[in-house]
């Protein structure tokens, strides 16, 4: 469509690419749990025009809170993949042994680069919080049991941390690589880059 | 500049279009509240094929809570090739419910010509309270008339 795309016509392609796959995943695990919680525990359901109707609030609550659970458990699973290849298997701070470990079994392709991560990171990021958000509204309703919506902000909350300390990392190496191509260091920049 | 507005912001919310699509699910499970509780079964319509067979039984379950109530139409047709009457009878069983069960025209008796259909409306309002659950059953029956 464009020979020179502009770069935020890029970075939305690449982030609508890479929020396909969770988002088939994530639908998936909730509609199969619904179905599986139904058939297991023998709810009081029916589906009409407008969804899906419970008999009574408490099968409603039920199955709303262990689907959500389950779908929590997929993005809790893409989320702890997602930390590891940020923090541990990241191409700029990979430890060498490791990388060589990785390439002598030929499993090199887990060594990812920031332009992976990072759009990644933003989708599962996201679905994390609005996964959790939605359940935290649905337990101030009562619509969900509500350990399940603590246990959720309490998992989101750690990988945030883990893949922001590793972004600004990454950008504190963008800083240091930019002061060290100057013409010029000054004391001032210097003394950045060895503090970092 | 304008071109690249658009088509950014169109991207824009088909990201976050992509990103809604796991919790359209959520939107769509419901439990009936304290002003539809009560449901009709599979057997959603009544249909008397000939005059022979002389009822059908329609049941709708009532979900367990406080102050049912129920609006529902049944079609009746009249697949015979001579006049027919039409009876109904309701009533409710397991619980405590007042049933209005009529033809649509006041009354609970009907005649119908051969090919000729009819509406039945059902209403059943109830105290279901600490019952497991409130039977409501319409009773149709049907006599050959010259």
């Amino acid at each position: 469509m464009y020979k020179n795309p502009p770069s935020k016509f890029k970075t939305f392609a690449k982030l609508i690419d890479q929020a396909i796959l969770p988002a088939t995943i994530l639908l998936a695990t909730k509609i199969l749990s619904l179905i599986i919680l139904n058939k297991k525990f023998n709810l009081d359901w029916q589906i009409s025009s407008s969804g899906i109707i419970y008999s009574s609030k408490e099968d409603f609550i039920f199955a709303n809170s262990y689907s959500s659970l389950f779908m929590f458990i997929s993005i809790t699973i893409g989320l702890i993949l997602l930390t590891v290849k940020a923090t541990q298997w990241h191409s700029t701070h990979i430890r060498p042994s490791l990388a060589a470990r990785f390439y002598e079994k030929k499993l090199d392709f887990l060594v990812t680069d920031s332009r992976d991560i990072y759009p990644k990171s933003v989708i599962w990021l996201s679905y994390a919080w609005l996964a959790t958000i939605l359940m935290l509204i649905q337990n101030y309703y009562g619509l969900l049991i509500s350990w399940i919506s603590y246990v959720a902000l309490f998992i989101t909350i750690i990988p945030t941390v883990f893949i922001v300390l590793d972004l600004e990392k990454e950008l504190s190496k963008q800083s240091n690589k930019n002061i060290l191509k100057k013409g010029s260091v000054s004391f001032l920049d210097l003394s950045q880059v060895l503090k970092s | 500049m304008v071109k690249h507005f658009f088509l950014n912001t169109t991207l824009l919310i088909i990201l976050f279009a992509i990103l809604a699509i796991p919790f359209m699910p959520a939107k769509l499970i419901k439990y009936y509240s304290q002003k539809n509780v009560l449901s009709a079964n599979s057997k959603e319509g009544v249909k008397i094929e000939n005059a022979g067979e002389l009822s059908r039984i329609v049941e709708v379950k009532a979900f367990p809570q406080q102050f049912a109530y129920y609006d529902k139409v049944f079609e009746l047709r009249n697949f015979s090739n001579k006049n027919t009457f039409y009876e109904i009878e309701s009533f409710v069983k397991n619980g405590s419910a007042k049933i209005t069960a009529n033809f649509g025209n006041g009354t609970n008796e009907i005649l119908l010509h051969p090919n000729e259909k009819t509406y039945i409306d059902i209403t059943a309002l109830g105290t279901t309270e600490n019952m497991e659950q409130v039977r409501v059953f319409l009773e149709i029956s049907a006599k050959n008339i010259q």
